[in-house]
């Protein structure tokens, strides 16, 4: 490429990015406090909005002058709402305060932005590390991370593009428009970037696929159809770093020689499709989405559009189908999406962390992407970690790191003492692994061969009050009540599963169950469509591969290992333990099941118990007294006195 | 023109010829219920023509494959069948059988069964328990969800003929059936003419003409012959 050609590139967004640093210098040019509250659904749902409210109160009240900065999610769900103060008068590094109440935040403004008293009983740590107090980074949720894709995820305003150039942001795509595109997927070949989405294919494979069509109109889709329960890794980003999306977009079909990209998210994500459609036109009026960006002569318009929420419309052909107006339905491969996609065009479709991973690829180079993660799986992994333990929420790691150091070092491990029992990747197209896998590296190949697969993200962890037979029930559920229908194994046999599932939790299994579903989950695997189809089996396969014992109680000694199966259980409350005169059981019982016996205690009848479980959790931890029993022969038969009337 | 092997039997055929089109067309028959020759794309739903392609890991579908020179194709070995068996079962088993049914003995159900030598019970499966009713809205047919097995033939057809389609997909999962609600190509409400080609296409009756449809322009009046339909 010419020298002045590039010299125009580089000059038209080296003046973006002075302008972006001077407009964010000109924010707080005094040194003001500032306020850093997360702001995307996790954020809002935990309070947020009441909290940077009582804050904005707060501040007016005792005139204080101080900036409020909305940022997007950071990650720790357990702390929301999140609050970052940065007061440099109080002489304190930035301090990171958890679960920040209205009252709280009228308390900080209060003590630590007037009087410089940080309390320090209500902080997490210091984001830095100094020599006043202890910093968050000593914790290993903060420094086992490795963010490249969350990276600016609850630093930068979502909302404010020059924020994210100020930050570095575009620089990639500069960089990228002036190289050839060739290079580009060479890079991100080298960099063995493994596609996000779940199945792990190789993102330049795909690319040059469709960078060798004769047809001049290609297709760019970002796959933001998140479905699996559990997994918000996609909406987040979306919510937190929309332009780093929009730039691996424009990185992605500048290399594959793409003038049109369509951002597929979920019409139940509003908060995401308002801060994508915003950012689509921030980066517009920039000139860094539109015609001739940066003056390179690259075009591309990038379009929204919502889908209806249907599981299967994240597989690739069905979001085809779903894009041109039709049901959300797959078509068998070949022709691959990369050949014959969007009007029968060649079209990309690369998960939203895929794409984001681009601009750090292209900005820092494919080694020292490759200088993270395995061999095979080069890179980080984001989770939404949930279920079962201390501190959920959204992780980016190494790919590499094993199970366990994400759940027990990173995530705090299991809560209330409780043992580990499983952990389900890859949502209902994953499996559930148990504690013998806890040592498995995090990568593609590991987790298939262990029989789970790395999905997208999701990761529910499971302590020892979870029943496997139940779990599996939930995920064949799941999707059974999203199969497109197309497909005979799909709909009819997960229907199946269901059914012999169901049947088992309600004590009602019969011989030759297991060896039914264990066939019929083979078949499904090996027959159905499309990718939903041919995983929703891998719940049932690895549950009864690793927890068959549970299966067989269920079915031969009508015992619910966990004492999760209602019909398979029962309460009763253990005398001993009962103190007199204590009526919590009595009072929330909403079928009046519990009784008085002679001694003055309480007894449960069970022929009006329905099982709830409420006596259980109002029991007084002193007393403790309630008991859960499997199988339900097992509670002790206690007559009801004759009453007195 | 290329060669083939299909059972050990040799073809010659046109190179990148539909693999079960072809086997039907040289009379070897693979079970088969929602493929089209005339449907530019595979639909690939029934999944009941699997066939094992030497070289290849696992059996594939036929529908879906476009021959290739020297290719060798086993249609009966045991993968295949116990694939096709199990797509059986599970098709029977969400399939309503009445001794009025009017494919009786021409059902392409029964057809696949005598192939595959298998009865009409799905066991050791549970049949699935549907309440569905006759859809009589259409103009000049009903539908008969509890009999369909969800080819999507008759969507295929009427939109071949129409260029859109009066039938649509509706709902999920095991909920899935063939509605009347379809769109025409500018998302107007789409008049059937009632030319009837959804019925004549019906592998199992789930499509019948009203009994006075004089008015309406059918070819498909005397029901669908399930022979002709896949060959």
């Amino acid at each position: 490429m010419p020298t002045a050609e590039k010299a125009t590139v580089q000059d038209r967004f080296e003046a973006l990015r002075t302008a972006a640093e001077a407009h964010q210098r000109a924010c707080n040019p005094d040194h003001r406090p500032t306020i850093q509250i997360g702001l995307a659904t996790c954020g809002i749902a935990s309070g947020a909005l009441e909290t940077k409210a009582a804050f904005e109160e707060a501040l007016a009240e005792r005139g204080i002058a101080a900036c409020i900065h909305t940022v997007g999610c950071v990650g720790h769900c357990y702390a929301e709402p999140v609050v970052v103060i940065d007061h440099p008068e109080s002489g304190f590094p930035p301090i990171f305060y958890p679960q920040v109440t209205p009252g709280k935040a009228k308390m900080l403004t209060h003590l630590f932005l007037e009087e410089g008293d940080p309390r320090f009983e209500h902080l997490l740590g210091a984001t830095i590390p100094n020599d006043l107090i202890p910093s968050v980074t000593d914790f290993a949720r903060f420094n086992r991370e490795a963010r490249v894709v969350m990276a600016h995820c609850g630093r930068i305003d979502p909302g404010e593009i020059r924020e994210y150039l100020a930050a570095g942001g575009y620089a990639a795509l500069a960089q990228a428009l002036q190289t050839p595109p060739e290079d580009i997927i060479t890079t991100v070949a080298t960099a063995g970037l493994r596609g996000r989405g779940g199945a792990g294919f190789p993102a330049a494979r795909k690319w040059r696929l469709a960078r060798s069509s004769p047809d001049p109109v290609r297709w760019v889709v970002c796959n933001a159809d998140e479905g699996d329960p559990g997994a918000y890794m996609d909406r987040t980003l979306l919510e937190s770093t929309p332009h780093q999306i929009l730039e691996g977009i424009a990185i992605c079909a500048y290399a594959v020689g793409s003038q049109r990209a369509l951002v597929y998210v979920r019409a139940e994500y509003p908060l995401a499709v308002t801060t994508i459609t915003s950012a689509i036109a921030q980066a517009r009026a920039m000139g860094l989405l539109g015609a001739d960006i940066l003056g390179s002569g690259f075009n591309l318009e990038v379009e929204i559009f919502q889908g209806s929420g249907a599981f299967v419309c994240g597989e690739e052909t069905a979001l085809i189908r779903s894009v041109a107006g039709y049901r959300g339905m797959p078509h068998p491969r070949p022709p691959f999406p990369a050949e014959k996609g969007i009007d029968g065009h060649p079209t990309i479709i690369n998960n939203v962390k895929t794409l984001a991973a681009l601009p750090p690829i292209i900005g820092n180079g494919a080694d020292w992407y490759r200088g993270m993660g395995t061999a095979d799986s080069p890179g980080t992994a984001i989770f939404s970690v949930v279920g079962d333990v201390l501190h959920p929420g959204l992780v980016e790691i190494p790919m590499g790191t094993s199970l366990r150091t994400l759940i027990f070092d990173i995530c705090g491990g299991i809560p209330n003492k409780k043992q580990f029992k499983a952990v389900q990747i890859g949502g209902p197209s994953g499996g559930c692994l148990p504690a013998e896998f806890l040592d498995t590296p995090i990568d593609f190949d590991s987790l298939q061969s262990a029989g789970a697969m790395m999905g997208s993200g999701g990761m529910v962890v499971m302590d020892e009050d979870t029943c496997m037979v139940d779990v599996a029930r939930y995920f064949v559920d799941f999707t059974q009540k999203e199969s497109c229908g197309k497909c005979t194994f799909c709909r009819i046999g997960t229907w199946h599963l269901l059914e012999i599932l169901t049947r088992i939790t309600r004590g009602e299994g019969r011989e030759g169950d297991l060896e039914t579903l264990e066939t019929l989950a083979e078949d499904i695997k090996a027959g159905s469509l499309c990718g939903l189809g041919k995983t929703a089996p891998n719940p049932v396969l690895t549950t009864l591969r690793y927890f068959r014992d549970e299966y067989e109680a269920h079915i031969r000694e009508k015992r619910c290992p966990a004492c999760v199966c209602r019909p398979l259980t029962a309460f009763y409350i253990d005398l001993e333990k009962c103190a007199r005169g204590c009526n919590v059981c009595e009072g929330c019982c909403p079928v009046e099941a519990v009784f008085i016996t002679r001694q003055r205690k309480r007894a449960i009848d069970q022929e009006k118990c329905v099982k709830c479980g409420e006596c259980l959790v109002a029991c007084p931890p002193e007393y403790d007294a309630v008991r859960k029993v499997s199988p339900p022969g097992l509670a002790p038969v206690i007559a009801r006195p004759p009453q007195d009337d | 023109m290329i060669r083939i092997e299909v059972d050990g039997t040799p073809l010659e055929v046109a190179e990148g010829s539909n693999l079960l089109a072809t086997c039907l067309a040289a009379g070897i028959y693979i079970p088969n219920l929602c493929y089209m020759a005339e449907s530019p794309e595979p639909f690939a739903g029934c999944r009941l023509c699997f066939v094992e392609i030497q070289g290849q890991p696992a059996p594939v579908t036929a529908c879906t494959v476009a021959v290739t020179d020297g290719m060798v194709v086993h249609t009966a070995t045991a993968p295949v069948r116990r694939l096709q068996q199990s797509a059986f079962r599970l098709l029977v088993s969400a399939h309503q059988i009445t001794a009025d049914c009017p494919a009786h003995k021409r059902c392409a159900l029964q057809q696949v069964a005598r192939h595959l030598q298998m009865g009409l019970k799905p066991k050791p499966l549970e049949r699935v328990p549907r309440e569905l009713e006759i859809d009589t809205s259409p103009p000049c047919f009903d539908l008969h969800p509890a009999r369909c097995v969800l080819c999507g033939k008759c969507l295929r057809a009427c939109q071949e003929r129409n260029g859109s389609s009066l039938l649509t997909f509706a709902r999920r999962g095991i909920q899935t059936v063939i509605s009347a609600q379809g769109l025409s190509a500018d998302g107007q409400e789409f008049t059937c003419e009632g030319c009837l080609a959804c019925a004549a296409v019906c592998p199992v009756s789930a499509i019948t003409p009203k009994a006075d449809s004089g008015h309406c322009a059918g070819e498909g009046q005397g029901h669908a012959d399930p022979q002709a339909a896949g060959s």
